[in-house]
């Protein structure tokens, strides 16, 4: 039986008496608009809506999934989330975070396994140019050992032992004071070493030192190897004669015989290991989903075990013999059931249990899938295409946008191009809390803000000059909704519109920038659901 | 060294039987027990009294020898005198005269000791309550967060400054809790054309927008786009009060003084008047590591008479028992006067004063010994004054933050507010 269906299975047997809650199938116009911010991080265009939804093919779900799994723009997307997952948004510190993030895209092109990336970036050490980008994970916390050890639990482990510093964590028995030193003690060793010539920072290495630490709670003294949670203790083997491959001093990053910091990435992925399959597991759930089996996703514990423990082991399990192919899950993902219902509740008058999967979840855009769906909606993206294509042709007129190398060329040029209008929304929307906040600040924005207004005035083939060549207000409202919501209106919100844009009379283009305006700034644009 | 995170004393033990008795399954669905405090942050009755905060950021470290904590005639005290105050006994130093006619609404403290001397570090201890930099919420954000009434109608939350980073004070509540910046008195961004025609606009968007809304809700859960909603209204708020952020009134000019800070202290007043819940005015240039003497005359001079005016507004208005007011630095300077006639950072024995709503004003707490070169009586640090703060605010800072499937203390579990304090 395909994965996706054992997932449905699973979600269904444990919904008991609530799945006569359960929602319907979302529409197609709910699917499409879901899945295209799901695995491409943009609302479609009017076009590909109008297509889609007019498309007859019963399969056409699956070949849609497909499809949007492979443009490049799925990698991009894939680079956006692991970024932030990764990195918390942290400021450029010893590495550009641009090259990082086109380290991340590109092995989200390649598939790149996740053991594979989270190897990469955990044995990094910034010494090689080529391979540089790759540890900002590292060097933008300065591999500041407090940091540094909860960031690692946190991410790749599921564990936030922040509290398990100073002693076991009060409320939490699983997680124990020398868990936390146990991760220590693979970093302890290792420092920055900044090169005199160069000025580059980079990770060195000495080849002693060791972890004690103290209880405040029972004052007891102990120490430890570097030891990944209840895994075996990885000692050190005996000293060798030269203790050093490169000595530590002034002028050289110290590399010696032997590391313990580069213990850390094969502990980590170990098939021993079944908090790192566990986390990836619930994270690539949480993905798609909105929320995780195990909720909050960094704190999974005795007392907070998974809303589905036969699930997640189901998950982590298809991760490890797939070698964690993450993009074959998401796949798998969503084109379950659970996945695909409707955000419509059957009762919205009942209280449901979010861990029951009877609906979909209502998934706020991140501040990245707000920028390209507004550019999208407005037709920036697709005049940014034109232009970028058009570049790409003068360079070589055997340019073929069906050529995946090419495609892939298109899209870090359009990319590029329209990086600086998503820091923007980046630095506007960009919080640091769980879960969705709005501020007055975005809304100012969203509302008045002139990054906005300038899209929505007239343009070369932009919706707004588009719109303005149209004389129906019938037709218009149509088009506004295909572009802004991925779907057509309802009569009844069809006639809302017409009588909306009816006020402006000859004032046609301002009516229509005033009824995009409206659109964007409302809950339907602002939510995925 | 060990790393002091305060979990050394009683205090913090006693509230780990706390988080034991508590801890609930935490995570499972939408009704996530509030995790395992026993006693309710909020009581019911403050929802009564709106509850504010006035803070006021003497950024750079003032010097407590030459405001709060005057040490006249001995080896460190410098060269100014101190005044007698409102309160009997107490002097502070000649700098300040006009607020030492209002320090019958305030009290000192005299005994701080941060156990850093770095700006950074001393700010964030003094704003979150907790050493480092751990992801904690700044005050004015729990301010926020548990005094603000729903539909309050300005941001909640404001710092007036025209210099300065834009810092993340909401940690792990809600960002509308989180400071909004206003850039002096100048208006926030995007507030739109003012005028009718640009109001009549507004509205008719806003109106379809809000129809939109109705309808996506119609048959989906409401709490997430009620959050959105109501950033729209605190924006619309601000569309709609842009004259407070227009041209200030000459006759208030002349008592509040027309240089910056004197225009930031009567935009505060507005804001706390119009609702806002916490409102910090930054004033900046303390940090006098050179010309401290000289710099502190131009520096208080610039200080005594807004802040005095604004005092005495807030208490005319009848605001001043429900508005918390604090003036702080993130530290002192040193007694020992450098080369260059400066004074250098010194958290180890310095002072702040505050007042208004639920502190005992007209107290001094605790001392430093003859030439001020430690703290002699009572010695306390960010997280006492944290605590405090809360406590006199009517917010239980002994309890746990309200955020499902985390259970995190308000204050520092590890001490107490400074009960003496406390009104």
């Amino acid at each position: 039986m395909p994965l996706h269906q054992r997932v449905d299975e699973l979600i269904t047997a444990a919904q008991g008496d609530l799945v006569m809650y359960a929602s319907p199938r979302s529409s197609d116009e709910e699917f499409l608009r879901r899945i295209s911010l799901d695995l491409v991080g943009q609302i479609p265009t009017g076009l590909e809506a109008a297509e889609f939804l007019a498309d007859e093919n019963p399969a056409k779900r699956e070949q849609l999934v497909d499809r949007l799994l492979a443009r490049p723009r799925h990698a991009r997307h894939l680079q956006h989330q692991l970024d932030v997952m990764l990195m918390h948004r942290l400021p450029k510190k010893h590495v550009e975070p641009a090259q990082w993030q086109d380290y991340l895209f590109t092995s989200m092109l390649e598939n790149k396994p996740w053991n594979q990336l989270a190897e990469e970036i955990l044995t990094a050490d910034g010494s090689d140019e080529k391979q540089r980008p790759r540890s900002r994970f590292l060097l933008a916390r300065d591999l500041n050992f407090d940091d540094t050890t909860r960031d690692i639990g946190r991410i790749f482990l599921g564990r936030d032992m922040q509290c398990a510093q100073c002693h076991d964590h009060p409320s939490i028995e699983d997680y124990l004071q020398r868990h936390y030193y146990g991760i220590t003690a693979f970093l302890k060793r290792s420092y920055l070493f900044k090169d005199p010539k160069s000025g580059t920072t980079s990770i060195g290495e000495k080849a002693e030192g060791d972890v004690k630490f103290t209880s405040v709670f029972t004052n007891e003294e102990d120490s430890t190897s570097p030891r990944l949670l209840e895994l075996s203790v990885i000692e050190d083997p005996k000293p060798a004669e030269e203790l050093y491959v490169t000595k530590p001093d002034d002028k050289n990053r110290g590399v010696p015989r032997y590391s313990r910091r580069l213990q850390l990435a094969p502990s980590v992925i170990s098939p021993e290991n079944a908090d790192f399959r566990m986390n990836i597991a619930n994270r690539t759930w949480a993905l798609v989903m909105g929320r995780g089996l195990v909720q909050p996703l960094d704190m999974r514990h005795a007392t907070n075990p998974p809303s589905h423990p036969e699930l997640l082991q189901l998950l982590a399990d298809e991760l490890l013999a797939s070698d964690y192919d993450l993009q074959a899950l998401i796949r798998q993902l969503v084109l379950s059931e659970t996945y695909q219902r409707s955000s419509h509740r059957v009762d919205s008058d009942q209280d449901l249990p979010a861990t029951a999967y009877l609906s979909a979840e209502l998934k706020p855009l991140t501040p990245e899938q707000l920028a390209w769906s507004t550019m999208q909606a407005v037709g920036m993206i697709a005049s940014s295409q034109d232009q970028q294509r058009a570049i790409l042709k003068k360079e070589d007129p055997s340019f073929d946008p069906h050529n995946r190398e090419m495609a892939v060329k298109l899209e870090k040029a359009v990319n590029t191009a329209l990086q600086p209008h998503v820091d923007i929304f980046v630095d506007i929307f960009a919080v640091k809390t769980d879960g969705f906040s709005a501020t007055a600040s975005q809304a100012l924005f969203l509302e008045n803000g002139e990054l906005i207004s300038n899209w929505l005035k007239p343009g070369a083939g932009n919706l707004a000059g588009r719109l303005g060549e149209v004389e129906k207000l019938e037709s218009v409202a149509q088009e506004l909704y295909l572009a802004l919501l991925s779907r057509p209106p309802s009569s009844g919100e069809m006639e809302n519109l017409v009588v909306f844009l009816g006020q402006f009379d000859s004032e046609r283009q301002t009516g229509i920038a005033q009824a995009t305006r409206a659109i964007l700034c409302s809950a339907e644009f602002r939510f995925n659901h | 060294m060990k790393r002091n995170t305060g979990c050394q004393s009683i205090d913090h033990l006693l509230s780990r039987r706390n988080f034991l008795a508590g801890t609930t399954a935490a995570g499972f669905g939408a009704a996530a027990a509030m995790g395992g405090f026993s006693t309710p942050v909020v009581a019911d009755t403050l929802k009564r009294d709106q509850k504010r905060i006035l803070q006021v950021y003497l950024q750079g470290g003032v010097s407590q020898l030459e405001s709060w904590d005057p040490k006249p005639g001995t080896e460190y005290g410098g060269p100014f005198q101190t005044i007698p105050t409102s309160v009997p006994g107490v002097h502070i130093c000649e700098l300040l005269p006009e607020t030492a006619q209002l320090m019958h609404h305030l009290s000192i403290v005299r005994s701080i000791n941060l156990k850093t001397d770095d700006h950074h570090q001393g700010r964030l201890f003094m704003e979150k309550g907790r050493r480092g930099e751990g992801n904690y919420p700044y005050v004015g954000s729990v301010a926020a967060r548990y005094l603000a009434p729903e539909d309050s109608p300005l941001p909640s939350y404001v710092h007036i400054s025209t210099r300065g980073l834009e810092d993340d004070t909401a940690a792990f509540l809600d960002a509308r809790y989180g400071q909004m910046k206003l850039e002096g008195v100048a208006s926030p961004a995007n507030l739109g054309e003012p005028g009718q025609l640009a109001e009549k606009g507004f509205s008719r968007r806003s109106q379809f927008r809000q129809q939109l809304n109705q309808q996506f809700t119609s048959r989906r859960p409401k709490a997430l786009v009620d959050s959105y909603d109501a950033s729209f209204r605190q924006a619309a708020q601000l569309m709609a009060r842009q004259e407070l952020f227009e041209k200030q009134s000459e006759k208030e000019l002349d008592r509040y003084g027309r240089h910056d800070f004197g225009r930031f202290c009567l935009l505060a007043r507005t804001m706390l008047e119009e609702g806002s819940t916490c409102v910090k005015v930054t004033h900046h240039g303390y940090d006098t590591h050179a010309e401290n003497f000289n710099f502190h005359v131009e520096q208080l001079g610039e200080f005594d008479t807004p802040f005095a005016t604004l005092l005495g507004d807030l208490q005319q208005r009848g605001m001043l028992e429900s508005t918390l007011v604090m003036i702080y630095s993130e530290f002192g300077r040193t007694p020992k006067i450098n080369h260059r006639y400066g004074r250098d950072h010194w958290g180890s024995a310095w002072s702040i004063a505050m007042g208004g709503c639920g502190i005992q004003p007209g107290a001094v707490i605790g001392a430093t010994n003859a030439n001020g070169t430690e703290v002699s009586d009572r010695e306390v640090h960010g997280g006492h004054l944290f605590h405090t703060y809360l406590q006199a605010l009517g917010v239980d800072s002994t309890a746990n933050h309200d955020i499902p499937g985390r259970e995190i203390p308000i204050g520092d579990p590890a001490v107490e507010s400074i009960k003496e304090l406390l009104a």
